[in-house]
């Protein structure tokens, strides 16, 4: 029996912190088992492994055969789930048969997949060993002999004339059999007959026990040796697996819906740089204009302030470094045309919350939370600040957010902080603007370009369009009241 | 599979014409006389207003004949109908019982048992009216090839050996006790119970073969007594109660599939059952009545044609002055005439003598040939209609409204009933207006009528070969 080998690896390192992929509204996109397992930090080797196993499930095919593997793990699961607590012992005995047909179907099915990178070379050469080819042999043994037995058992008759009696098989033709032959010579055609699939119960299960008790005997005898536990290791797979297919299934969502999809390159220092990079959270959404938009933290300018309209796409910006940032955290595809990003071994999103604090304000649970984040950020970090210190007035905010620039600037973080503090401008730091159409100021284009002054949020445009600017709002009376 | 007394195989009913043409022709008040059924009326209207080709019309009026030939074919055809009707309605009652039979314990083993012996009792009563059916046309001289199909039909069910071995199978079912079952059941691999099904052994099998049907205690090999709980009886009986629903929906299946084919049959009849009383309504107002012959081409012969609603309304066919003419090209028709002088009865008998003789019913004529059309619409003047609605328009926006139907729907070979269409305006306008139409159905070859005191559409319409019709004094038409 094999010991148990994972698909994927993890290092050691600080896993992010759970707000983060709260804030990027991945548990809209992504499973939350998934979402944990982005969080883990893993090795460049690891990483590389990964992306080379995602390139392979680009083709359909490759990532079927994974969803037929995840399946024939989750029915070894269910057979062992029905084994821990049995009906009867004939039950007991066919499930533990099942289990080792699995079993061995298992190990077969994982060693044809060697061919999908390094993750599943590792498996098929742990199922190869020697020992374990033995092992396979004589489960494969065991499991044939009980199969002809149970074949014998797997039909009876129950009469239910004034006793109820189980008799062996008889040859027989029933009654809806011989009702179907002769209406389908009518040229009627009746319906699929379809299967029950009833659990076999307890008063049957002693039944068939008592009428074959040589054959069950010994099948008893056959399956003693292989105790299910020895059997269970593949399950270890199961999470691996559903990680994988769940990020294979959005990377087919986004591609579906046009996003452009790339394995990033893996930069030796600090830099996150993409090329039309895309924020698949929004394919939560139907119907949402998706407007890819580059990326670009250098050493040179590695943290710049957002500023722009009113829906122009800021916050969608953010979510599009930090989702994507996280993917390729993980080794998995990103949303982009082409990247090259650094693996910071720590970032960090400040995102506004709801005002559920307790005995502080919104501006102090601000501070708090950033100071905490601040705190805990390796350098250099990946930051992500939308709107921080909105909550107090403008002044004050302001002043609060130069002092935590001035902070940052030395420490060589790298990241991204919306604001509608215009004045941000002069601070001498990189400058992104959601821009709006030159010929149309009520229209977004989502497109983030780099410098602009930034004066405006347009916020006024978004008020006529809902009839609640000045000259609507002059227009609209009262209603009667009878 | 299904064979129609309306349609010759193959040939599928057209989409429906327009209701209101029964309206404009007077023919809701002229069958209203005729059959005081207005169900049965309701379903003759249903067919009168799916025009059909001239294929379906002789295979309707060759059953008329037979019909007509021998009454006794319509009466146990109604008869079959009228028992297959009532099985029918038992087995759909049953029906809905059997899809909400669950699987429970005791109670619904009683249950599918007795739905079980229900729906093996319909099936065997359908084959019984079927061979009964059978015997009676045997002794019927049936000529039409409708009625010969249907014979045939049965034949092919009632002569089967499928039908001879369910026959006893069926009365075997009727008194199916669940108590004695025996049952097999079949463990898939994954060792689910996958078919529990009743059979018959062999000692048994042979028991049922033997005459008079004698109970004998079967003496079976021995088996191991099953140590039953209390928690098993409920989870048997749901098993045998599952097996049973099995042979019960399979029988509803030879149920619903055997109804199926003769469903139809009911309504078709009422079809015939209204054109037999229109005939006999004729031959007592001392009406002629003839079935039209059928061209190519367009067109229109009949001598001595009535309008049916006055005949209905008078005591005999005296009191109507008939009207005959001889048209080569009834492409289109323009009628004028003073008021008072027939316009509308001519139009209204005209196309009375279309839709019936199209139907493949006799007319009220001496004698007429027609030729078919793709479809008929009427236009005839009304009074404002839907004023309270919110497209409420105009009379004459009305009309052109319904004139734009037409135009949107009619397909070419159609004929259109015009009677005093857009004198709801100035009359140039008009008829100016009109004559667009006009030329707009002859160039997509859609014939029409028009019945018009509008004289302007002489000239508008001089480049079209146009028949024109006048009444005048003692309702002749020249």
């Amino acid at each position: 029996m094999y010991s148990a080998v994972r698909l994927l690896h993890f290092s050691d390192g600080h896993p992010l912190s759970a707000q983060f992929p709260a804030d990027m509204q991945l548990p809209h996109i992504l499973q939350e088992k998934t979402i944990a397992y982005l969080l883990r930090p893993c090795t460049k080797e690891e990483l590389l492994h990964r992306q080379e196993l995602f390139i392979l499930l680009w083709d359909d095919r490759n990532a079927l055969l994974l969803r037929e593997l995840l399946s024939d793990l989750h029915s070894l699961s269910i057979t062992l789930d029905l084994l821990s607590a049995p009906e009867s012992e004939f039950e007991r005995l066919y499930q533990h048969y099942l289990l080792l047909g699995q079993y061995l179907g298992l190990c077969e099915h994982l060693t044809s997949l060697s061919f999908l990178g390094a993750p599943f070379l590792r498996l098929a050469q742990t199922l190869s060993t020697p020992e374990q080819l033995t092992f396979c042999e004589a489960v494969r043994s065991a499991y044939d002999r009980a199969d002809t037995l149970f074949a014998g058992l797997r039909q009876g008759i129950l009469s239910f004339s004034s006793s109820a009696t189980l008799m062996k098989n008889r040859d027989a033709e029933s009654l809806c059999d011989t009702l179907c032959r002769q209406i389908s010579s009518l040229g009627i055609s009746l319906p699929a007959r379809t299967d029950l699939r009833i659990r076999v119960n307890r008063t049957l299960s002693n039944a068939i026990t008592e009428q074959y008790p040589m054959e069950i005997a010994e099948i008893t005898g056959l399956l003693s040796v292989y105790p299910p536990e020895l059997l269970s290791t593949p399950l270890e797979l199961i999470d691996d697996l559903k990680f994988i297919l769940d990020i294979s299934a959005l990377i087919l969502r986004g591609r579906a819906a046009g996003l452009p999809v790339c394995i990033p390159q893996i930069s030796d220092h600090p830099l996150f740089r993409a090329e039309a990079a895309a924020d698949p959270s929004l394919l939560a959404k139907e119907d949402a204009q998706i407007v890819p938009n580059d990326i670009r933290l250098e050493p040179g300018s590695p943290f710049a302030f957002l500023v722009g309209a009113n829906g122009g796409g800021k916050t969608t910006y953010l979510r599009t470094i930090g989702i994507n940032f996280l993917l390729f955290r993980a080794g998995c595809p990103i949303f982009a045309r082409s990247a090259e990003i650094y693996p910071f071994p720590y970032a960090a999103a400040h995102f506004p919350t709801d005002e559920r604090f307790s005995g502080v304000g919104r501006l102090q649970d601000e501070h708090l939370r950033l100071n905490s984040i601040l705190a805990s950020a390796a350098v250099p970090s990946l930051l992500l600040l939308n709107e921080t210190f909105s909550g107090t007035d403008a002044a004050r905010g302001f002043r609060y957010l130069c002092d935590t620039a001035e902070m940052i600037k030395p420490t060589g973080h790298f990241g991204v902080w919306v604001t509608h503090f215009h004045e941000v401008t002069d601070l001498g730091f990189p400058i992104l603007t959601a821009e709006i159409d030159p010929q149309d100021e009520n229209r977004r284009t989502y497109r983030i370009t780099s410098g602009g002054s930034g004066h405006s949020s347009f916020a006024a445009d978004i008020l006529r369009k809902y009839r609640l600017d000045p000259e609507s709002l002059k227009k609209r009376g009262v209603r009667n009241v009878l | 599979m299904s064979c129609s007394l309306l349609y010759p195989e193959g040939i599928a009913p057209a989409a429906p014409m327009d209701r209101r043409i029964l309206y404009h022709l007077s023919l809701d008040r002229a069958f209203s006389y005729i059959s005081s059924d207005e169900k049965l009326t309701r379903r003759f209207f249903d067919v009168l207003l799916q025009p059909c080709g001239r294929e379906t019309v002789l295979y309707r009026q060759a059953i008329l004949r037979d019909l007509q030939a021998d009454p006794q074919i319509f009466a146990r055809l109604s008869s079959f109908a009228k028992v297959l009707r009532d099985i029918s309605g038992d087995f759909h009652r049953a029906s809905r019982e059997v899809s909400m039979l669950r699987a429970g314990g005791a109670a619904s083993l009683f249950s599918a048992q007795n739905l079980l012996q229900m729906q093996a009792k319909h099936l065997g009563d359908i084959l019984r009216l079927l061979r009964s059916l059978d015997a009676d046309l045997n002794s019927c001289r049936l000529r039409a090839e409708g009625l010969l199909a249907l014979h045939r039909h049965i034949q092919a069910i009632t002569d089967s050996s499928a039908a001879s071995a369910l026959l006893p199978l069926c009365s075997r079912l009727e008194l199916f006790e669940s108590a004695d079952l025996k049952c097999r059941y079949r463990l898939d691999k994954a060792g689910r119970i996958v078919a529990f099904e009743v059979v018959e052994l062999e000692e048994e099998a042979a028991l049922q073969k033997r005459p008079h049907r004698i109970r004998r205690k079967v003496t079976l090999p021995e088996g191991i007594p099953l140590q039953m709980t209390a928690a098993d009886a409920p989870k048997f009986d749901s098993m045998k109660a599952s097996a049973l629903k099995e042979i019960t929906q399979n029988l509803s299946v030879a149920c619903r599939d055997l109804l199926d084919r003769f469903a139809h049959l009911g309504d078709e009849l009422a079809f015939y059952a209204v054109a037999l009383k229109y005939i006999r309504a004729l031959a007592q107002k001392g009406s002629a009545c003839s079935y039209p012959t059928f061209g190519d081409g367009a067109h229109l012969e009949f001598t001595d044609l009535r309008d049916l609603y006055l005949l209905m309304t008078v005591s005999g066919a005296e009191h109507i002055v008939p009207s005959s003419l001889q048209l080569n090209d009834n492409r289109g028709v323009l009628l004028y005439g003073d008021n008072g002088s027939g316009k509308t009865v001519f139009l209204r008998s005209v196309s009375t003598m279309q839709l019936l003789g199209q139907a493949g019913l006799p007319v009220p004529a001496e004698r007429a040939q027609l030729s078919c059309v793709a479809a008929l619409a009427t236009q005839f003047s009304e009074s404002e209609k839907g004023f309270l609605e919110a497209t409420a328009a105009g009379r004459f926006e009305q009309e052109v409204r319904e004139l734009a139907t037409m135009v949107d729907s009619l397909p070419a070979g159609s004929l259109v009933l015009l009677n005093e269409t857009f004198q709801s305006t100035a009359y140039t306008e008009g008829a100016e207006g009109l004559s667009h139409l006009l030329h707009w159905f002859s160039d997509h070859g859609i014939r029409w009528i028009l019945v018009t005191h509008l004289l302007q559409l002489d000239e508008y319409l001089k480049d079209l070969p146009v028949v024109r019709l006048h009444t005048s004094e003692g309702y002749r038409i020249s």
